[in-house]
């Protein structure tokens, strides 16, 4: 099996910074690296790979059929070194030694026959999962997708949630089930199908050689004390906003993907109420991860 | 009840409807394919030299299950037999058959084949390329609109003619329009035959269609408007020509699994060298699709180079 890993999150995460810090660390240079130079993305939905694995057209395939076949499409990804496909160019971390990974914001779920949709064992080594306060996660959802505040927050709180499947035109992306927030941490963090590491968004932001120190051993990936301080410096929030500015960035549904980056930033972007639904909806699981509310009567 | 198409240059027989293809009027003549309802085995039966997560080989048969549709046996590039589960309409099964069944057979007859609608330009056929979703039948049908006739819509399939020039064997008359881009386009669903109950997604058949073999004239590859990335056309030069091709096949799996891939780059060593290729970069819009439509055909009637 291919030294294959998930790199899971509920949108809006901390995901794509994550992914920058990991392709850095395998780049000889990533003093030179700017954020279009960043790795085709792999992701767990991408319709390329579903469509050249199965031969079929996931655009005329409901959500169902597409998902029966998803567990199998998994496995063989991990098994199978037939996406050395023509398509399959430039360069990836996960080529030769290095640790590969596949971006994923699908709930950690299982079919009706007990199958684990992304395939269980067989399709991955483990998973690293990025979480990030729900008050943060919010506002920078909203702006990403487009939405209101209330809206975002909604979605957020609906166990239900499926990234906009469209009957009348097709996304880019197959359909995804994320499930709520505190529905899509928990099936990460609770299933024992896979070894999980998990890393809080803010401590990535307070310390980011500590996190990603912490992250190789999970992967056993040897990496020099160098690798890892350059790496974190090609990689820093203000540089990818400051590329971002001049030259755009191809993964960004909007104008700007690398928004604001901070950590509290939220205090100002959320009303009380809103911070009070968030704190309700999630305190649990908040409470799980260490996110204090601000309503001590939650 | 036997109905006859064409389509591929390839006589079709069939027991079932199928709305994409060309009806052919000359039931008399030989079929080169026949179409019809059976039992498909679990299995290949024989040597199984390849398989994914839903099909399997063998040297002269492959086997690939749609969920909860059906499944097809193609047999020797010239038989499929369909099974379809249960209470599926007749219309999932033939979506299937055209999109799956059929270019797995062309496969079968060693036909390589681009991911690509196609409109005919001066006598020559211009393919539109690119991956799912980036707009080629918008495009396709803008450019119909001014009266450039239909050739394929999905799946663009080569043959050598006279003198080593690549042709396009004509697909159908059709193109597949997702309901928003239908509407946009002004026109009104309850016209149109939609794919599948669960997809709104629809065939046009009111356009000018032509059912004639052609040249290869032009190939342009569309490509979604991403920083950083400007948007329009571009010439491309053979060797980022060559790549593109690679990159636009149909199903690179059957290439790889049937060995056609040193066919494949011969074929595009010879559409390099004799058709013109661009990249077309544009927003996926219907509008900024008909201003490019606008573009190329001003430059065809102007400059007549395809």
């Amino acid at each position: 099996m291919k030294n294959l890993y998930w790199l899971a999150s509920y949108p809006k995460s901390g995901n794509t910074w994550l992914r920058i810090l990991l392709d850095n660390l395998s780049r000889p240079m990533p003093e030179k690296f700017t954020v279009n130079d960043l790795s085709a993305i792999l992701t767990s939905t991408d319709r390329r790979t579903f469509d050249d694995s199965t031969l079929l057209s996931s655009g005329l395939l409901d959500v169902h059929e597409i998902e029966d076949l998803r567990p199998k499409v998994h496995v063989e990804f991990a098994q199978v070194d037939h996406h050395a496909a023509p398509h399959s160019v430039g360069h990836h971390p996960g080529d030769g030694e290095f640790p590969q990974f596949t971006k994923v914001h699908d709930a950690y779920r299982y079919l009706s026959d007990g199958t684990p949709l992304l395939g269980g064992v067989r399709a991955a080594k483990g998973a690293i999962y990025v979480v990030r306060d729900p008050r943060g996660v919010a506002p920078s959802y909203a702006h990403h997708i487009n939405v209101d505040l209330g809206e975002a927050i909604a979605d957020m709180a609906n166990s239900e949630m499926v990234h906009r499947d469209f009957k009348d035109h097709q996304r880019r992306h197959l359909p995804i089930i994320y499930s709520d927030w505190s529905g899509h941490v928990a099936s990460w963090l609770e299933q024992t199908d896979l070894p999980v590491h998990l890393i809080r968004y803010e401590d990535m932001m307070s310390d980011t050689v500590s996190v990603l120190r912490k992250l190789l051993e999970f992967l056993d990936w040897q990496c020099s004390e160098d690798q890892i301080c350059r790496a974190v410096e090609a990689s820093r929030f203000e540089t990818l906003q400051a590329q971002e500015r001049k030259s755009g960035f191809r993964e960004a549904p909007n104008p700007t993907f690398f928004r604001r980056g901070l950590v509290d930033g939220w205090r100002d972007e959320l009303t009380k109420a809103q911070i009070r639904d968030i704190e309700c909806q999630h305190a649990k699981m908040m409470a799980q991860l260490g996110y204090v509310p601000l309503n001590t009567d939650i | 009840m036997q109905y006859f198409y064409e389509t591929y240059g390839l006589k079709i027989g069939s027991d079932l409807v199928l709305n994409d293809y060309w009806t052919d009027e000359h039931p008399e003549v030989v079929r080169d394919v026949m179409i019809e309802r059976g039992k498909v085995p679990g299995q290949i039966a024989g040597n199984c030299i390849h398989r994914g997560p839903n099909w399997e080989m063998s040297e002269d048969a492959f086997i690939i299950h749609v969920p909860r549709v059906g499944a097809y046996l193609i047999e020797a590039g010239n038989r499929i037999v369909y099974e379809a589960a249960p209470k599926v309409e007749d219309r999932d099964v033939g979506l299937f058959l055209f999109d799956v069944a059929l270019p797995i057979l062309l496969h079968q007859r060693k036909v390589v084949a681009l991911r690509a609608s196609a409109v005919l330009v001066n006598g020559k056929a211009v393919l539109l390329c690119g991956a799912s979703g980036t707009g080629k039948s918008i495009l396709a049908e803008s450019l119909a609109q001014r009266g450039h006739p239909v050739l394929a819509d999905t799946c663009a399939s080569i043959s050598l003619g006279a003198g080593g020039m690549p042709c396009l064997l004509p697909e159908g008359p059709k193109i597949r329009l997702w309901g928003r881009a239908l509407e946009k386009k002004g026109f009104d669903p309850v016209d149109h035959t939609v794919l599948r109950s669960c997809k709104l997604k629809y065939l046009v058949s009111s356009l000018p269609a032509s059912r004639e073999q052609a040249a290869i004239g032009a190939i342009y590859f569309l490509i979604e408007h991403r920083p950083p990335r400007t948007a329009g056309i571009e010439r491309l030069d053979a060797i980022n020509a060559s790549h593109y091709l690679v990159m636009n096949a149909l199903r690179p799996r059957l290439l790889q699994a049937m060995n056609l891939m040193p066919k494949f780059f011969s074929m595009a060593a010879q559409m390099s060298a004799k058709s013109e290729m661009y990249t077309l970069t544009c927003e996926r819009d219907v509008t900024v699709f008909d201003t490019f439509a606008g573009q190329m055909d001003a430059q065809w009637q102007g400059e007549g180079t395809i």
